[in-house]
């Protein structure tokens, strides 16, 4: 019988083990999938185009809200990344990729993750033009618990022994182009709640213009807008009403004419080490 | 008598193997819900090769995930410079997830992607892979 004892103990060691090794951490916080949709688009044509493109992840840890206070110790992410563009004539070369991807994040897995390059050109004085538009935006909020020091931070949605206090977290990267000749690159990367507190909440956003060297003409011709925004509300631990301290910035700009470069990036990343 | 001892000693052992494994170890698969899909239209198209591929495993069991492949391409046929006409793709997904044992939805996943595109297509291509798959 004792060999039956310590048998089932070896077995039950061994299964923890396995058990312990094969936890995946993910990105948005459900633990469960290893879910990756990768698309791509190639592109080139004389003509014509329009394509929109839109992805949104919500997260919530107490089911879906309807409004009103979070719960106590409740938390919700929200990413939403859209892309839209148009041209009415003219040449368009485009690559496109989203690669969406819930694996783990020890393997650098983003829940969103975009490039587009696009070169145009075109004759201005026909009228034809390209449009383009691209936001990334991440909303986090959490609210204070006092059960069993059991908060679950919004930005880190662990179990942290500590208190830790609400919070409101806002970030927006975007831009708008419209152009007549030039190349356009952005790339766009967001990550909402992870499940362990080593891994942040982010954001990156990022946006290039340049001439199109193989049209002869030295600069990209057009206009184009950048926006980017954060905005941080956080609440002292053990304190529900207050706001400990506030956080905004914004930064906007605008460029119109004969653009030789332009370029401009944005990057977020938030954590938390409870005291 | 032993035996009862083994058997008081097992559920014993269970009943702390998950503080030992982690807070997020559930023995049950959670909730889900998942809809993908993908379709393509040509209008008025003069001339063109087109190549389409779609590969389907539904669920099935361990280590092997649910999947999806799409592609498709048009391209000139050979001795033109481009396919002249329209094209439109418009691929979608929608997907809910549970956490845990909760019934509450814990995750809503939404994306979509439309484009169009017309006259004198020198290439276009598009493609979407959607895997999944649960560790438990």
């Amino acid at each position: 019988m004792n060999k039956k004892t310590s048998a089932l103990l070896c077995m039950c060691l061994f299964l923890s083990f396995v058990a312990v090794s094969t936890a995946d951490i993910l990105p948005n916080g459900t633990n469960t999938t290893n879910r990756q949709i990768p698309s791509e688009t190639y592109l080139e044509v004389i003509g014509s185009m329009s394509s929109r493109q839109m992805y949104q992840l919500e997260t919530s840890s107490h089911g879906g809200h309807e409004g009103g206070f979070l719960y106590d110790g409740e938390r919700v992410s929200s990413v939403v990344y859209k892309n839209d563009m148009a041209t009415n004539g003219g040449y368009l070369a485009q690559s496109k990729g989203l690669k969406i991807d819930e694996g783990p994040q020890q393997k650098g897995a983003f829940n969103v993750d975009s490039k587009i390059v696009s070169t145009y050109l075109t004759d201005p004085e026909i009228g034809s033009k390209m449009a383009s538009s691209d936001s990334l935006e991440m909303f986090t909020s959490g609210n204070f618990s006092r059960v069993d020091k059991n908060i679950r931070n919004p930005l880190v949605a662990d179990i942290i022994g500590d208190y830790v206090g609400g919070f409101n977290s806002y970030y927006k990267g975007a831009s708008a182009v419209e152009m007549t000749t030039g190349q356009i690159a952005t790339m766009a990367r967001a990550r909402s709640v992870g499940t362990d507190n080593t891994i942040p909440a982010e954001l990156r956003y990022l946006i290039g213009i340049h001439p199109d060297m193989s049209s002869g003409i030295p600069y990209a011709a057009g206009t184009a807008s950048t926006e980017f925004a954060m905005s941080n509300e956080e609440g002292a631990p053990a304190n529900t009403t207050e706001f400990a301290s506030t956080k905004t910035m914004n930064d906007k700009t605008t460029v119109d004419g004969q653009i030789f470069t332009f370029g401009k990036s944005f990057m977020v990343t938030s954590g938390l080490s409870p005291t | 008598m032993t035996q009862v001892r083994v058997l008081i000693f097992a559920i014993f052992f269970i009943s702390i193997t998950p503080v030992l494994v982690s807070a997020d170890f559930y023995a049950s698969a959670p909730a889900f819900d998942d809809h993908v899909g993908g379709k393509t239209s040509l209008l008025n198209m003069k001339s063109l090769a087109m190549e389409s591929k779609l590969k389907i495993r539904a669920t099935s069991g361990d280590g092997a995930p649910a999947g999806i492949e799409y592609m498709v391409s048009i391209a000139p046929i050979n001795g033109t410079d481009a396919a002249i006409g329209t094209v439109m793709t418009d691929f979608r997904g929608f997907i809910l997830e549970g956490e845990g044992t909760a019934e509450n939805e814990s995750a809503r996943n939404e994306w979509r992607d439309h484009s169009m595109v017309s006259g004198a297509i020198v290439n276009f291509m598009k493609s979407f892979t959607y895997t999944s798959g649960i560790k438990l």
